[in-house]
């Protein structure tokens, strides 16, 4: 009897103990993909929310988007979310989101208000990639439909990851940019979707989804366009592939492009002479990947001189970069703050408030390691006599 | 209304009491056969009246004329060619009085038993209970006026099944031999695997009315002879009226009768069964079924089959991760898919979600309730395919999979993700064959876990039987013994099947 009893209360415990007990089916679920963040007039928050109709995915026959989307404002973000449940027809699953964006009206007056709840709320997912649209809302960006993929969201999260190839944007998971936004001496830098030339984009491909958003402190400051975004990549060392267009001897206007295997950077800080100088060390391999002259470049000195011309290139990004950091935006959105609270935390201390004015009067000392690794397929170019 | 429950109540209680009560103990008061042939034949025709086949014979014994005799057998357990050839053509073409003469002191039965009968097998019997034993058995045994012994041959023939191959332990390599329900011919596949006079067989006969023989089985200096003892003990205990199968005997003897983890292995594959003896197990034959069982069996051993040792080690040993793999599958594949489905949607890859998420879109009932449907459907077909005559069979089999897998997702009521699921639990649980109905029932509980807290019901609810079975013995040994107390050494032959020279034998 007693053992009856001790059982009996130990699957009572089971039941009751769990923490989240939330037995839902999914097809009682609005699956979000998509979470776009505004400010209204008063202040308001303005929620989009860019669903998934499951009904119009995998089945044949069925033209366009398979994406709905729901707005509502509300006070707090929170707010908007449940309110978004009393039109939508049934609860809103943020378990899979993939992508949070951020108007460029929350982003110019302050991400604070907004972040707290993508970092609270138990079921947000931390791989949702966050980024900022550049002069347009957020609900005018997860309108517009896309013409290969079903899922609008899904389309534009796949096309950030491919700036992998080319170095313009910045992958970045929402897990990440909260580390980011959180670490001492550091700003957050997210990428950018901005119109391209229509005045209302109907697809994706009216859009590019390249180019960055620097915050200081929780304020968007500005953008880095293309060039410039990977310039700052090359800094923080997240260069993970890309195209450098440079001459060969002699013929300055028929361009060799050098394809970017690896890159990596050192980021340091010394006080030399009672002057903080900040130092960047770039290494890059790179294969050729073009060429439109018809010479051959593969010889030890013309390797060399496209060796040095990626070099070249390379400082050429980063010094420009530098330059809107300090002089335009007089931000240390690379992280040199955290190398000095690292490297000298008492003066750290003494400096704190003042590092940004700091930095902007650094000296900075840039160098570049390029080398060609391999030259593709064929050595010199075929040439037709 | 409740007295009728508490009546009921009261006869389950009491039930196996009246039974015992109910059954007449044999006489155990020993009839001494009578000199006078009328009287013991009028007790023999007394005692099988209106048992058909009982056959008596009376003929002259040449030797003797002045004694009359007959011979008597039951009809269908005796080879007449055999009796007539070797018993009664000598008895009545011989005569050897002459010779006898000399030596008077023989016994009529005992004259005709070494001088007389050619029978392979024969003997005296005293008393009229062993006459009818005997009778029972399928011996003739020959009544002599005046004689106070009769005497029996051994002329038993009845229709066997011959030698084939079993059908629920089919191999790719290795013998293709099964038993087949003679224990005589059960003890000889053996006996021809293992010449050696250490092999033992200790014989028991078993209900009341059955008289049915068993035979333990065993290899002297390997097994261990506590195993031996407590075997025979628990046998000797049996009360029953009958042992149609080795499966009555499998429930008297368990360690734990409520269990359901079967703790005694049953084989129908000679090779398999000298193997365990060889290991230190005990075989228990039973007449009338092709089944033996060994003890102690092991949780182990269902992993394990006897193809492991005929094939290399690498490969014996991948089958054996396959195995455990699928009863892993097998009980926890469909819980752990509800508990995805209605809990856990976050740890689902995005694109299966939303894969998911379509085809869960049309279906009016819960992942659970889905899910129970779909196992009990499975186990309908399955039970059916086993019980239909064969051609019939393959119809049910037909309408399991094709009409009922695709119609069943084209109407919406199951979703394609789940007929997977249910199908790649069943393939699993007949891999794991011995388990299927302890993996039945330890898939639905863990499914009700699972539909009530999701994966931490699942954890637990194995937790719980990791515990149970922990507890589990077979014949005094843990039942997961190499693990549960480990034992370094005899792990070579679990999950890893190590080479045979690497494998030293168990004495246990």
């Amino acid at each position: 009897m007693k053992k009856i009893l001790l059982f009996i209360i130990i699957i009572l415990q089971i039941i009751t103990l769990p923490g989240c007990w939330n037995q839902r089916e999914i097809n009682d679920l609005v699956i979000a993909l998509a979470l776009g963040v505004d400010i209204i007039e008063d202040k308001q928050i303005q929620l989009t929310v860019q669903a998934v109709i499951p009904r119009k995915l995998g089945r044949d026959g069925v033209e366009g988007s398979a994406a709905v989307t729901y707005t509502e404002t509300g006070k707090t973000i929170f707010e908007a979310l449940r309110k978004v449940a009393t039109v939508s027809s049934h609860k809103i699953y943020i378990g899979h989101i993939q992508l949070i964006v951020f108007g460029e009206s929350v982003a110019m007056e302050g991400i604070q208000r907004t972040i707290d709840f993508l970092e609270r709320d138990h079921e947000f997912r931390r791989q949702a990639v966050p980024i900022v649209s550049k002069g347009m809302s957020a609900k005018e960006l997860l309108e517009i439909e896309s013409i290969y993929e079903a899922l609008p969201a899904v389309h534009i999260v796949n096309a950030l990851k491919n700036n992998e190839h080319v170095g313009f944007s910045r992958n970045l998971i929402l897990m990440d940019a909260f580390e980011e936004y959180n670490t001492i001496g550091h700003h957050l830098v997210l990428g950018t979707i901005s119109k391209a030339e229509k005045e209302n984009p109907q697809y994706i491909r009216d859009l590019h989804i390249q180019g960055t958003g620097v915050f200081g402190k929780d304020r968007l400051i500005g953008y880095l366009g293309p060039y410039e975004t990977r310039g700052y990549l090359w800094i923080v060392g997240e260069v993970k592939g890309g195209i450098l267009v440079v001459p060969p001897r002699g013929k300055p206007d028929e361009l060799i492009g050098m394809e970017i295997i690896n890159a990596e950077s050192k980021m340091d800080v010394e006080i030399v002479d009672g002057q903080m100088v900040l130092k960047v060390h770039i290494k890059e391999e790179g294969n050729i990947g073009d060429q439109q002259n018809p010479k051959d470049h593969t010889d030890p000195a013309g390797l060399l001189h496209l060796q040095r011309e990626k070099e070249k290139l390379i400082r050429m990004e980063v010094t420009r970069v530098f330059d809107i950091a300090q002089n335009d935006f007089q931000v240390d959105f690379f992280g040199f703050g955290e190398l000095v609270y690292r490297k000298y935390p008492k003066l750290w201390k003494e400096i704190q408030e003042d590092w940004d004015e700091i930095f902007t009067n650094c000296p900075i000392e840039i160098t570049v390691e390029a080398k060609v690794e391999r030259t593709g397929q064929i050595l010199a170019p075929s040439i037709s006599d | 209304m409740f007295r009728k429950i508490i009546g009921m109540m009261k006869y389950l209680k009491y039930s196996p009491v009246n039974r015992h009560s109910l059954t007449p103990l044999p006489e155990e008061v020993e009839e001494k056969l009578s000199l006078d042939i009328g009287v013991t034949k009028n007790r023999l025709e007394e005692i099988f009246h209106h048992s058909q086949g009982f056959t008596i014979r009376s003929f002259k014994i040449k030797t003797y004329p002045k004694n009359k005799a007959f011979i008597c057998y039951v009809k269908g357990l005796v080879d007449t060619d055999t009796m007539e050839l070797n018993v009664i053509k000598p008895l009545m073409n011989e005569d050897i009085s002459h010779y006898l003469a000399l030596k008077t002191s023989k016994t009529i039965a005992n004259t005709l038993i070494e001088e007389i009968i050619t029978s392979v097998n024969a003997f005296s019997l005293q008393s009229l209970n062993q006459v009818v034993e005997h009778l029972l058995k399928g011996y003739a045994v020959i009544i002599i006026d005046g004689s106070p012994s009769a005497v029996a041959i051994f002329v038993t023939d009845w229709e066997t099944r011959g030698i084939s191959e079993p059908s629920a332990e089919m191999v790719l390599r290795g013998p293709r031999e099964g038993f087949n329900e003679n224990l005589a011919t059960n003890i000889t596949m053996i006996r021809r695997k293992v010449k050696s006079p250490k092999l033992k067989f200790e014989f028991i006969t078993r209900g009341i009315y059955s008289k049915t023989d068993l035979a333990i089985c065993y290899i002297e200096g390997i097994a261990n002879h506590k195993i031996v003892e407590e075997v025979k003990s628990r046998i000797e205990k049996i009360n029953i009226d009958a042992v149609l199968e080795s499966g009555y005997i499998e429930e008297f003897i368990d360690d734990q009768p409520f269990c359901i983890f079967p703790t005694i292995g049953t084989t129908e594959k000679p090779d398999v069964v000298v193997g365990k003896i060889f290991e230190g197990r005990v075989a228990i034959l039973c007449d009338g079924t092709p089944f033996v069982l060994t003890v102690p069996h092991l949780f182990v051993e269902h992993l394990q089959t006897s193809e492991d040792y005929y094939i290399k080690w690498p490969f014996a040993s991948i089958l054996r991760i396959i195995r455990f793999l699928a009863l892993l599958l097998t009980t926890v594949l469909p819980a752990a898919y509800v508990a995805m489905q209605t809990f856990h949607h976050e740890i689902i890859p995005f694109r299966l979600f939303l894969s998911s998420a379509t085809a869960r879109e049309p279906i009016p009932i819960s992942s659970v309730t889905e899910a129970f449907m779909m196992i009990v459907i499975f186990k309908l077909i399955q039970e059916a395919g086993v019980r239909m005559p064969k051609p019939v069979g393959q119809a049910v089999s037909i309408i399991g999979a094709i009409v009922l897998g695709q119609a069943i997702v084209e109407a919406g009521v199951a979703s394609p993700l789940m007929v997977i699921v249910i199908a790649i639990t069943a393939i699993s649980s007949f891999i794991v064959s011995a388990l299927e109905n302890t993996a039945f029932i330890i898939r639905i509980l863990l499914l009700i876990l699972a539909s009530i807290v999701g994966f931490y019901g699942i954890v637990f609810g194995l937790i719980v039987i990791f515990v149970y079975m922990c507890n589990l013995r077979s014949f005094g040994i843990e039942y997961l013994f190499p693990f549960a107390p480990t034992s370094v050494e005899d792990l070579k032959d679990t999950f890893i099947r190590t080479p045979l020279w690497m494998l030293l034998i168990k004495r246990r």
